[in-house]
């Protein structure tokens, strides 16, 4: 084998490393993301229909419940990357809570594994079976075996609206001051929700950056719901690096029973 | 309405499948299609009377059922009262959502327990009728207007396009609310369409074979028949199919009126046919779309135990005018407005 053979040989191995770790695509298998989510809700429910014994107990704590704030890391470590770009992930998610503290704190702050994929849009994905029958211990703890599937079920439902952000902001590939779109995403059982997305602005220290809105309002007979977010969709990074979210709701069932609140959510790119 | 129940055995599936009988049926939650409503006579007004239910345990029931069943539904009992106990559970459950309030949530869930389970045995009994007779709507249409009233919900909705609003009303209290629908600037947007069922793939053991029924004589109409027998396995859910294998036979009989929820069309097949039957993206015929579907058995047989059931919709009293009631789209002079959109 001559030494220009050899080089040919070594190219073709390095390029095909580089592809396969995804370099490529400016995604590294063994790279590390970082997500911090801070959630903060503020909600009434009618108590009223609860027996005395236990109402004014459960008053004084929705009141000591409100406006505490919930935060959330989450670290992804991508293992490999296909073709399109999509990295499965190794995760784990630790959370902490104003006025938690002692064994609840530690539950909480407990590293929960699990898996996933980060798509090559930015989405995050986890991995879940929604079917999995729940596997307890006696102490009524999930089994470690069943955990994973737990964890990636809670964290689908925390980046609900943000998988939703980026699947609306992923429609267009060049965003301008102005623009707007819709995007109808319908579910697996075939309700449609419609959601307004536009371009707020355009960051002048980061071209690639775009600020995006996106508004969305569903009501039913007796219940109502108002999402409207803010992001900035790094284009080039291909990944949402700030969302902002505030999310007001309110039901009244008619039996007479009512609920109405708002969350805040802050989801921030922290690596 | 007590179709809700604390724990979800069984009036949590019972309120699922009212729901989606709810999303295919209803035909106030679909616009009405302009072309077809071209290929109506203008002059014509079209109304009818349907009713979409789940029969639980197959075979399908024969298509000219409606008279008895609309008898049927029309002397169903009262659902049980469970406010109180529901509402308890509400709190409940509510408390228990929360890491800071949930060590309270269990002695409320105890406190309310005993109650609803003599309340829940109540529910699951009549729960149980309402779904074998199903939902009844009443329905008219003239040109791109809209009327629907569901008894059941005491609920109805009114689409103008012309006025550019939909009114919802509250039957029982005799109020409206007015939302504003999509004007053309709006439309002038892009919009994009994506399903959580997108990427579920459909793999056919046996792809969808056609069969000519023949003609019968339903509700006073002339109506042809074709029944559709299919096999696959779906990759994961899509409406009415769980992931897994699915064995579907379909029955369909149609009159020639114009649907005036859908337009003239191909038949759907292969894979359309089959997402359409797991999860309708309307009422409309799959065998001639944008003729009067007159009555539809699709039955599914999968692998779980709750996957043997028949979707039915069938429709009568079929009528249509020359003369436009314009009352009849309208929102009653009674009501009064509760708020806007």
């Amino acid at each position: 084998m001559t030494i220009s053979t050899n080089r040919l040989v070594a190219t073709l191995a390095l390029t095909t490393t580089l592809a396969s770790v995804g370099l490529a695509d400016g995604r590294l298998s063994g790279q590390t993301i970082e997500y911090e989510v801070t959630q903060t809700s503020t909600n009434k429910t009618d108590l009223s229909s609860l027996p005395a014994s236990v109402r004014a107990r459960a008053e004084q704590h929705q009141a000591a419940a409100n406006g505490k704030t919930t935060t959330t890391h989450v670290t992804m470590t991508l293992d490999s990357i296909d073709a399109d770009g999509n990295a499965h992930v190794n995760a784990k998610y630790t959370q902490s809570m104003e006025s938690i503290s002692g064994i609840a704190a530690s539950v909480l702050g407990n590293a929960h594994e699990f898996q996933g994929t980060f798509t090559a849009d930015g989405r995050f994905l986890p991995t879940f079976d929604p079917n999995a029958a729940p596997a307890t211990d006696s102490h009524g703890r999930d089994t470690a075996a069943n955990a994973p599937n737990t964890n990636g079920q809670i964290m689908q439902g925390t980046f609900a609206d943000f998988h939703t952000f980026i699947t609306g902001t992923s429609k267009r590939s060049k965003f301008k001051a102005g623009d707007a779109w819709h995007l109808a995403l319908q579910d697996a059982i075939g309700i449609t929700r419609q959601y307004d997305f536009a371009v707020m602005d355009l960051d002048s220290s980061n071209p690639s950056v775009a600020v995006i809105s996106m508004k969305g309002e569903f009501s039913g007979d007796s219940s109502a719901q108002k999402v409207t977010a803010t992001g900035h969709y790094d284009s080039a990074r291909r990944m949402l690096t700030a969302y902002h979210e505030e999310n007001g709701y309110s039901s009244s069932m008619p039996n007479g029973m009512s609920s109405s609140g708002v969350m805040v959510m802050d989801i921030k790119l922290r690596k | 309405m007590a179709l809700f129940g604390p724990h979800g055995h069984p009036s949590r599936r019972v309120f699922r499948r009212w729901v989606l009988v709810l999303i295919i049926y209803l035909p106030a939650w679909q616009q009405v299609n302009a072309a077809a409503q071209a290929e109506q006579s203008s002059a014509d007004l079209l109304a009818y009377d349907e009713i979409g239910r789940i029969h639980i345990k197959p075979p399908a029931p024969a298509p000219d059922a409606f008279t008895a069943d609309a008898a049927r539904i029309a002397f169903l009992p009262a659902l049980p009262d469970s406010k109180s106990v529901y509402a308890a559970f509400g709190a409940a459950h509510a408390l228990g959502m929360n890491p800071l309030t949930a060590i309270a949530a269990a002695p409320a869930f105890i406190a309310a327990n005993s109650a609803a389970k003599v309340n829940q045995a109540e529910i699951s009994a009549v729960s149980q009728e309402y779904l074998n007779a199903g939902v009844m709507i009443h329905a008219w249409f003239y040109r791109d207007w809209s009327h629907t009233e569901v008894p059941a919900l005491s609920a109805g909705s009114i689409t103008r396009p012309d006025l550019g609003v939909t009114y919802s009303l509250d039957l029982a209290k005799h109020i409206y609310r007015e939302k504003r629908i999509a004007s053309p600037n709006s439309l002038s947007e892009d919009t994009y369409a994506v399903s959580a069922t997108d990427d579920v793939i459909a793999t056919f053991e046996k792809s969808p074979v056609h069969t000519p029924l023949g003609t019968m004589i339903l509700g006073g109409l002339g109506a042809r028949g074709y029944k559709t027998e299919a096999t696959f396995t779906t990759s994961g859910l899509i409406g009415w199919c769980s992931a897994g294998r699915h064995v579907l036979v379909e029955i369909e009989y149609l009159a020639d009126l114009a649907d005036p929820q859908s337009r003239a069309a191909p038949a759907l097949e292969g894979s359309k046919w089959a997402r359409d039957a797991c999860m309708p993206a309307s009422a409309a015929s799959r065998r001639e779309p944008g003729r009067l579907v007159l009555f539809r058995s699709t039955a599914f047989s999968g692998q779980g135990p709750n996957e043997d059931f028949v979707n039915v919709l069938e429709r009568g009293n079929v009528r249509t005018s020359q003369r436009m009631e314009a009352f009849l789209f309208t929102v009653p002079a009674n009501f009064t407005r509760a708020d806007s959109e």
